[in-house]
């Protein structure tokens, strides 16, 4: 994976529960680069992900909120997180319920920042 | 027949999320139970809302009770997400050719033909049309229409209005314009949604939602993250929080971009709170 | 529209395919072009051109792959305008099978392929062992399109 990419996912994973993170192709649902604990599915994160993404972008366009920036899903046993990297990448992160979503959103964010054309 | 019924509506019995339900209600409706047909079709489209073969039978049950409008919102959903499909063409022809619009019903078995020149039945169907505007075996005047635009959903911005419905968010600030209520079908409840210009976009939104919760539940699944508990989006404008709110129930909270994200998961914990409790009260 | 198959086993694993992954069409063949089971096509003549052109490239990507030292392509992607399709083997007790997917813009080949290896896993664990029986021809889809034309306009 090319060094800015790899560092960014680096820097991302060192948030405490973190279970993985990767690039994912928005429009294709595939994984681009990942960084994914012994387990963790990328095709299955990658894909499911981008849909739900999405998803959640056309109920806030719908609604006129615009364009999605991030996206959190909370669930029973863990936490998906998905920053948008215009025009056609997210970075996507898997965590445990105890993660920090405030550290991982800065860290994701920063990081979709740094490849924005 | 009644043997067919019985196997679909066992086999959606064992599985609730199976695409059998399509099969099951076009059974239904050639049976003429259209009401329980209706039934299987809107709770399936629920589950799966971007199943084109189940609008397509969905369009064909509101044909047969008599309400084309819905018919043609059916037919439209699904060119909008398969552009060319014959059957649906068809059926749009055949609801304007119901409606005296036999411009747009020969223009819409015109794609057909353009798409299959050797569909006879359309043909047909064409020299009917043609018969019905007195102009046999004259060239229809409108070049190929695209997927009506016209048959919009009359559920668009500006045109709902806001409808009557529980004041359940009351003592909510915006509790009119930015808490929406949906059940597991994605129809309102209670609440309500307003646009930029102030017009009601509720069942809009309620009609994404659907698919959205449906894919929350999903990915919670595959993930092994198990059941999904809030989704937030953060967006140009609004922070969006949805949550379910028991019994399939779905909650949508809008904030402005001034309310920290932190806030906004509280203001939509209290207003799911609300939710649920007015849901128990109605039986849910 | 509609599933039909020719293998009864193939129901339920094609059903929950095309359910998860939101494929438009779907075409489960042998290497030989004859349709074991299909989603979505509206008129024979259109899936037995999908199944006897899916079966012909399969081949060519076979003999391709032995060109350059490989057993065999995993899958196959090609990436249109409007559609997406989506090509791979798998291998059954019942013989090995292709499954052409054509989907559009309401999914993406993440969701197609995430969910085609569980496809192929059902598929696998679903199928008899044993030559398939007789492919039937696909159904008159075209004759059903048509009962229901006539009736809507003389009905």
């Amino acid at each position: 994976m090319s060094d800015e990419l790899g560092r960014a996912l680096d820097r991302i994973s060192r948030v405490r529960g973190m279970r993985g993170s990767m690039w994912v192709s928005a429009e294709d649902g595939i994984p681009v680069a990942q960084l994914l604990m012994e387990g963790v599915s990328g095709k299955a994160v990658a894909a499911l992900a981008a849909s739900l993404v999405r998803k959640i972008s056309g109920t806030a366009g719908a609604v006129g909120a615009g364009r999605v920036r991030f996206v959190q899903m909370e669930a029973a046993g863990g936490t998906l997180l998905a920053a948008l990297a215009p025009p056609d990448l997210l970075v996507v992160a898997l965590a445990d319920s105890r993660v920090n979503i405030g550290l991982a959103r800065i860290e994701m964010m920063r990081a979709a920042a740094a490849v924005a054309p | 027949m009644a043997e067919d019924i019985r196997s679909l509506t066992a086999a959606l019995a064992r599985d609730p999320s199976s695409l059998v339900y399509a099969e099951l209600a076009e059974a239904l409706r050639r049976r003429g139970q259209r009401d329980e047909a209706l039934r299987i079709a809107l709770h399936g489209l629920a589950r799966h809302p971007q199943h084109v073969h189940g609008h397509d039978v969905l369009a064909r049950i509101h044909a047969d009770l008599g309400d084309l409008d819905r018919a043609l919102l059916a037919w439209s959903k699904v060119l909008e997400l398969w552009p060319g499909h014959p059957g649906a063409l068809k059926g749009v022809a055949f609801v304007r050719f119901r409606q005296g619009d036999v411009v747009a019903a020969a223009a819409a078995l015109e794609q057909v033909l353009a798409l299959d020149p050797t569909d006879a039945a359309a043909r047909r169907a064409l020299e009917t049309v043609r018969r019905g505007a007195g102009a046999v075996g004259a060239p229809a005047a409108l070049p190929v229409a695209p997927a009506p635009a016209e048959a919009q959903p009359a559920l668009e911005a500006g045109e709902a209005g806001a409808q009557e419905r529980p004041a359940v968010f009351s003592g909510f600030d915006r509790a009119t314009a930015d808490i929406l209520l949906l059940d597991e079908r994605g129809l309102v409840l209670a609440g309500g949604l307003a646009g930029a210009d102030g017009a009601d976009v509720s069942e809009l939104a309620a009609a994404g939602l659907a698919g959205v919760s449906g894919e929350a539940k999903r990915t919670g699944e595959y993930l092994s993250l198990g059941a999904w508990r809030t989704l937030v989006a953060e967006a140009e404008t609004a922070n969006l929080v949805v949550a379910p709110a028991g019994e399939g129930a779905l909650l949508l909270v809008r904030r402005d971009r001034s309310m920290p994200v932190g806030l906004a998961l509280r203001f939509a914990e209290r207003a799911r709170g609300t939710a649920s409790a007015w849901l128990e009260g109605q039986g849910a | 529209m509609s599933t039909t198959v020719v293998e009864p086993w193939a129901e339920h694993p094609l059903l929950r395919y095309v359910a998860e992954s939101s494929a438009r069409l779907v075409v489960v063949m042998t290497p030989a072009g004859q349709v074991l089971a299909q989603h979505g096509f509206a008129r024979a003549v259109d899936l037995m051109a999908a199944s006897a052109l899916g079966a012909a490239i399969m081949a060519a990507a076979g003999a391709l792959a032995q060109q350059l030292g490989e057993r065999s392509f995993g899958a196959l992607f090609h990436a249109g305008e409007r559609h997406g399709i989506h090509l791979a083997s798998c291998a059954t007790p019942r013989g090995p099978l292709i499954v052409l997917t054509v989907f559009g813009k309401e999914t993406s080949i993440g969701l197609v392929g995430l969910f085609y290896d569980e496809f192929a896993a059902e598929l696998r664990r679903a199928a008899p062992a044993g030559q398939l029986r007789e492919p039937v021809l696909a159904a008159d889809f075209e004759a059903d399109l048509n009962r229901s034309l006539t009736s809507l306009f003389h009905g």
